[in-house]
């Protein structure tokens, strides 16, 4: 039984340095251009103001709904819009909003009906551009931490396998939408790409975004 | 939980070492501790079923007593037939009442009576399929007097509920696990180590390959008025080595996890693919349930003795019952009758007993002959499974109208991989590896033990480290085990 179990140790062992050795990064860092990876552009916009800011944070009615720039025009402070996914949750956004609020900012916290808990999947992908928001995920209890780092691991392994392969073939396969897209987002954190398609293509653009969600994960 | 979460894999080390290192004094407290395990198991699934399971144990325990102490023939006939009707009553209430309610209501409204049955919708207990036939079979073979009855109810309920059999099988005999409970276990290092590589292959086969051939079939099946006659088959073709890597996976860790615990399990597959007539498919495909079939309803009815007639009629209550036991659905039925039709000709020539061996045994390729049987034999089993996959008879008549449209001749659509979580071609890798595998390890228990025993060390760690590589860097969307619906 000791030989056994000495040796089934073991093997768990070099099975979990393989695993940590794969997945020690992530090979697409680089690779963001989906709409969470506006989150990047966001918190770049953040770092470099360096007086007080006005910061809006919420979901997506945040980041498809509002004109940063107007406000900023007239309010004559500088405004940034890190409203992006209502799905990221309540505990995502107010560790996000702890992580970056200076002295001096003022916040707007825009609560939506759906800003519960959060997503995990939604968080993980988003976190997958923007490395920093794997501290904004909750984490509750020692067992779901756990599960957090192993699944952590796993997914890189997973990512940097599906990456190899999809560089072998050399397939870009990062989608491209009107409105759901890192490049929709103005200067302020806005989207404002919704301005510019009619109502109808807005609608037949919302269809596409659910089935593009179940791609993100 | 599922052999595959994380849940199991904290929850099986756990029961194995209070089962060795705590419990491993008295064989009562062991057979106490796997009890309590396997109820917690179970009650993971639905606390509330637990009790149904319970109700269904001391049912089986107590009438098997009853029959043991009856003196006159009638009275064990009455604790039979009681056995076996509640059984049945409870199979029959949560799996088939809706089916038999809506098939009366349609043959009356298509008379011209109209009609307004109840239909109730109740969720199916799990594994009820899997510790009724135990059950059965324990209270059958008392009647038979093939066994005494257990006067022990821990050890019995053990018998019933040993979780790494409880939801999925393999379908157990009291003849063959009931001794194994009885007797005080020893550690065993090759057996633990065996059990250990069992689950290993048995998680590849279900993460890596039954996952993902998933999301492809689903998509073929979801949508085939969208799809080419050649991806469609291409569809079939995957759900063929999906529910056999989903099924067969399931049943290796359910074998090597019993390993761990110093039980053996009954084998309940032996490479089916490889077959070279349907026969001999049947006898490697889910072993444990085809015997059960064959002892408790086919022999009885008089198997393959009787004249033509009676071989015709036995064949196709046999394969009817066993589609139907698979659920209430036309489309099993169908699946069943389409395997009788296989299956006659090769018992009414005398041939369904021409491949006992495996194939090819101590070569490394099989002859052309061989090799053209596995191949139509394969054929035949996929076109089956298509009735057996879809959602009800439209759809199956549909999905094989669209297979022999014109569009059989055009090339499969590289749509069908679409969904997909990994690249197709690490999957399409994957598979052929898979194969491989299994060829060479066809002469094994189980395929990885061909790669494994007798083998230099460092080459049998690489190779687990490479599975296990391979199962968390490609390992599909999480799919439940197919036959835990049954």
């Amino acid at each position: 039984m000791k030989v056994f179990l000495l040796k089934f140790f073991l093997f768990i062992i070099i099975c979990c340095l393989i695993v940590m050795v794969c997945g020690s990064g992530r090979l697409d860092k680089k690779n963001q251009s989906d709409f969470m990876g506006a989150i990047i552009d966001k918190h770049r916009r953040l770092d470099s103001l360096t007086g007080s800011r006005i910061i809006f944070a919420g979901g997506s009615n945040l980041s498809l709904g509002q004109n940063s720039r107007l406000i900023e025009e007239e309010i004559k402070m500088p405004v940034v819009n890190l409203g992006l996914h209502a799905g990221l949750g309540l505990d995502f956004v107010l560790n996000e909003l702890k992580s970056v609020i200076k002295s001096g900012d003022v916040v707007f916290l825009s609560i939506e009906y759906y800003l519960g808990k959060g997503d995990y999947k939604l968080q993980k992908h988003t976190a997958k551009g923007f490395p920093a928001a794997e501290d904004f995920i909750p984490i509750t209890g020692f067992s779901q931490k756990i599960k957090y780092v192993i699944d952590k691991q796993m997914t890189n392994v997973h990512e940097n396998a599906k990456y190899l392969f999809l560089k072998i073939k050399n397939d870009n396969n990062t989608p491209q939408e009107k409105v759901y897209d890192r490049k929709c987002f103005n200067k302020y954190g806005d989207d404002t790409a919704i301005y510019n398609i009619t109502t109808t293509s807005i609608l037949a653009d919302r269809g596409g975004h659910g089935i593009q969600l179940l791609g993100w994960y | 939980m599922f052999f595959n979460s994380l849940d199991f894999a904290f929850f099986l080390p756990v029961v194995f070492i209070l089962y060795w290192f705590i419990a491993n004094k008295k064989l009562q407290v062991q057979n106490i501790l796997m009890l309590v395990a396997s109820y917690f198991f179970y009650a993971c699934w639905d606390y509330r079923f637990l009790f149904l399971l319970i109700f269904s144990t001391f049912l089986d325990y107590y009438t098997g007593i009853r029959i043991n102490e009856a003196s006159k023939d009638n009275n064990r006939k009455f604790w039979l037939w009681l056995s076996i009707g509640i059984n049945l009553g409870f199979l029959g209430v949560f799996k088939y009442y809706n089916f038999f309610a809506e098939s009366f209501g349609t043959a009356l409204s298509s008379l011209g009576i109209r009609t307004n049955f109840w239909t109730i919708k109740v969720i199916l207990p799990v594994g009820i399929s899997f510790y009724t036939f135990h059950g059965l079979s324990y209270v059958i073979d008392i009647y038979k007097r093939r066994i005494q009855p257990d006067r022990n109810f821990i050890d019995y309920s053990v018998f019933v509920s040993f979780f790494p059999l409880l939801v999925a099988g393999p379908i157990e005999r009291a003849t063959h696990l009931l001794p194994q409970i009885k007797r005080k276990r020893q550690f065993n290092y090759t057996e633990a180590v065996e059990g250990l590589r069992q689950i290993l292959w048995g998680l590849f086969k279900k993460v890596v390959i039954a996952d993902n051939c998933a999301e492809f079939v689903n998509t073929a099946f979801g949508h085939p008025e969208q799809f080419h006659g050649s991806t469609l088959i291409l569809g079939a073709v995957l759900f063929a080595i999906q529910i056999y890597c989903d099924f067969s996976g399931y049943s290796d860790i359910a074998l090597g996890t019993a390993k761990l615990f110093g039980i053996n399990l009954l084998r309940n597959f032996a490479f089916p693919y490889f077959s070279r007539d349907i026969a001999e498919f049947w006898r490697r495909w889910h072993i444990s349930l085809s015997s059960w079939f064959r002892d408790y309803l086919y022999i009885p009815l008089g198997g393959s003795k009787g004249g033509f007639g009676a071989k015709i009629r036995n064949t196709f209550i046999i394969f009817l019952v066993s589609g139907f036991w698979h659920g209430a659905n036309w489309t099993f039925i169908v699946w069943g009758a389409l395997n009788a039709i296989y299956f006659l000709p090769l018992l009414l020539l005398n041939r369904n007993r021409a491949n006992l061996e495996i194939v090819a045994a101590g070569k490394w390729l099989p002859s052309l002959k061989d090799f053209f049987n596995i191949i139509l034999t394969f054929g035949l089993t996929v076109f089956a499974w298509i009735f057996f996959r879809s959602e009800n008879m439209h759809a199956a008549i549909n999905y094989v109208s669209k297979i022999f449209s014109k569009s059989i001749l055009s090339l499969p659509e590289k749509m069908l991989f679409n969904t997909s979580n990994n690249p197709p071609l690490a999957i399409l890798g994957c598979v052929c590896f898979f194969i491989i595998v299994e060829w060479f390890g066809r002469e094994k228990q189980f395929a990885l033990s061909y790669f494994a025993v007798n083998r230099n060390r460092i080459f049998s760690w690489s190779f687990y480290s490479f599975l296990i590589l391979l199962i968390v860097a490609f390992s599909g969307k999480g799919q439940q085990f197919i036959y835990f619906q049954f």
